[in-house]
Order: structure tokens, then sequence, then C-alpha cells
């Protein structure tokens, strides 16, 4: 152990070299420049970016453009619009495209018989008769209540 | 082993440099570049060479610094990027390390000024052979393989404890001891008749 701590303590005490005041201001000018260097670098690479997006808006608020920006908005506006309308369905509209034939036969009768309903109304009817054959079929089942 | 204030101080400077304070940065060279151009000095050999790296250290960790996760001191972080940048610097190089002997020779003769270690002995004789032990010990810390080296330089020039070392050689800690027994062994080996005469044994 003795021989581990006097190798240690000799090499411990080795020369430790002391660098001048010139090679200190080498270094602290060397290392300056070169953060500096990377400074401008990291600058000069948010610029572009932020010049186009300038450039862009700069663009759209052009006096010249404002009035072509507001009616392409508008046309934009109304044709989503109308799409959506067009594409709207309200309840109890059924496409007849839909329908299986059987299905399809059932409605026409249904709709040849309200027609006929209907012109019966219109040349004076028996409408009292109609309306309690209706709440008829409407009445709920008493041995449900 | 660093205080735990100075820790703190450490990661605040950090933090500042990371919202783009360079002074922040500057601080952080000025406190560490002495202590650790002693560190790059002593596994490259030479003024320029340690003054390069360390330069080149320095600017990897400003440009790095985002990376820095604070889950170490930033010390520890830096001193893993110095020691990679001599390994690779060394390696590179691929030549036999300079043994530095005799004071290095420069143009300025002020950049070879030396401080002398604390002479213990009072006699002339064995100050000399302490002299050309010592000398010799340079030699064989020169001669050792690159990982023992480091691990040696960490550990007993540069005063670094075994977790440190192991948290800057990305290494565990067995491994770090490992390789510093080898060092001091190899060292041994080389040194024994030189301590036999100083009586040492």
């Amino acid at each position: 152990m003795s021989t581990y701590k006097k190798l240690i303590d000799l090499v411990s005490r080795r020369k430790v070299p002391k660098p001048s005041e010139e090679l200190w201001q080498r270094f602290d000018k060397e290392l300056m420049q070169k953060l500096d260097a990377i400074d401008a670098e990291r600058h000069s690479e948010r610029v572009p970016f932020i010049e186009r997006i300038k450039e862009v808006f700069g663009l759209l608020l052009k006096p010249g453009l404002k009035p072509v920006l507001v009616t392409a908005s508008l046309l934009i506006i109304i044709i989503g619009m109308s799409l959506y309308f067009t594409n709207y369905r309200s309840e109890g509209l059924v496409s007849v495209a839909a329908l299986s034939n059987e299905e399809a036969v059932e409605e026409f009768i249904m709709v040849d018989g309200l027609i006929a309903e209907m012109d019966a109304l219109e040349r004076g009817a028996d409408i009292n008769g109609i309306f309690n054959e209706l709440e008829l079929f409407y009445e709920p089942d008493p041995s449900l209540i | 082993m660093m205080q735990g204030q100075e820790l703190e101080l450490d990661l605040q400077l950090v933090r500042r440099v990371k919202t783009g304070e360079r002074a922040a940065f500057d601080s952080l060279v000025d406190k560490y570049k002495e202590k650790t151009f002693a560190l790059a000095f002593n596994m490259l050999g030479n003024y320029e060479d340690a003054k390069d790296i360390l330069q080149e250290a320095f600017v990897r960790a400003y440009v790095n610094i985002k990376n820095f996760r604070e889950d170490s001191s930033f010390y520890t972080w830096f001193y893993k990027i110095l020691v990679n940048l001599c390994r690779d610097f060394l390696r590179r190089k691929s030549a036999q390390r300079k043994v530095f002997v005799e004071p290095l020779k420069t143009q300025d003769d002020e950049e070879a000024k030396m401080i002398e270690a604390a002479d213990r002995s009072p006699n002339p004789s064995e100050a000399a052979l302490d002299k050309e032990i010592q000398a010799m010990a340079e030699e064989a810390i020169n001669l050792l393989s690159e990982k023992q080296r480091t691990v040696f330089i960490l550990r007993h020039i540069q005063g670094m404890k075994i977790d440190e070392i192991a948290k800057v050689l990305n290494c565990n800690e067995s491994t770090v001891k490992v390789h510093l027994f080898r060092a001091v062994r190899n060292l041994q080996k080389s040194l024994l008749p030189y301590l036999s005469i100083r009586g040492g044994i």
C-alpha cells in the first residue's frame, strides 16, 4: 500500500503548467469569435423564415387584393351553404331509390290513397267521418293502458 | 465534490443560456476554463492542442446546451464532452503519446512557466531523484492504454470521484475501478525499480 501511495503522490505532484496571459487572451478571443459566428448563424436562420411570413401577409394586405379576397370568401361561404342544404335530408323524406320493390309498391298505394282522400276532402266529403276514422286508428289499445 | 449551492448556480446559468443569454455562457466559460484546460493538457500533452480542443468543447456545449437534461451537473456533462473530444483527437492523431520530460519548448518562453511541485525533501540529491522519478512517471502514464490513462488522470490528477468519472465516461463504477486498478498496476511495474531506489518499498 505504501508503494501505491508513493506512486500516487509522485504522479500527483507532477508539474502543473500555467498558461501565460497571452495564451489565455488568444483562447478568449478565438472562443468569442467562434461563439459570435454561431450566434450570427442562428440569427440568419430565423430571418428568412420570418421574412417569408411577412411577405405572405404583405401580399394579402395589399389594397388591390382586398376586394378579390372578400369576393372569394363570400363565394366560398355561399357555395358551402348551398352544398350543405342540398345534401340535407329532413326527417320523413325517404329516397324512393332506397326502397325495395315491395316497400315501393306499398308506398305508392298509400300515396294514391292519400291523394284520393285529399280529392274527397276538396269535394266536400264527410270530413268528420274521416277524422273519426283517424281517431280510431290512433286510439290507444285500452288493454295496454 | 461540488457543493449543492454551486450546482444550483450552474443550473441557473444553464437555464439562462437556453433562453439565449450569451453572457450566462461566458460566465460558465470563465468559471471552468482553467480547470478544464488542465485536464485537456494532461490528456493531450501540449498547450496548443489543449487550447484548440478546449475551445471546441465549449463550442459544442454552447451549440448543444438545449439538449442538456439537467439530470447531472453541468461540469460532469461538460467534462464528458471534453474527454470524448480529447480521446477522438488522440485516436485521429494515432501517434505515440507525447512525453514531456522537460519543460515544453515554445517560441514564447513565458508560456513554459511551470509551477514546481513542493519539494518535500530537504536533501538536494533526493530532490533530483524525485524529479527524475516524476519524469519517468509521466512517461509511464503516457504509455498506459487510453482508458486507463483517462481514468487515472481524472482520478488522481483532476481529483474526481469514481461515480463522477463513471458519469463522464458513461460507464459503471466497477468498470472505472477496473481500469484504475490496471493503470496503477502497470505504473507500479514500470516504476518499481525507481521506487525501490527512492526507498518507497
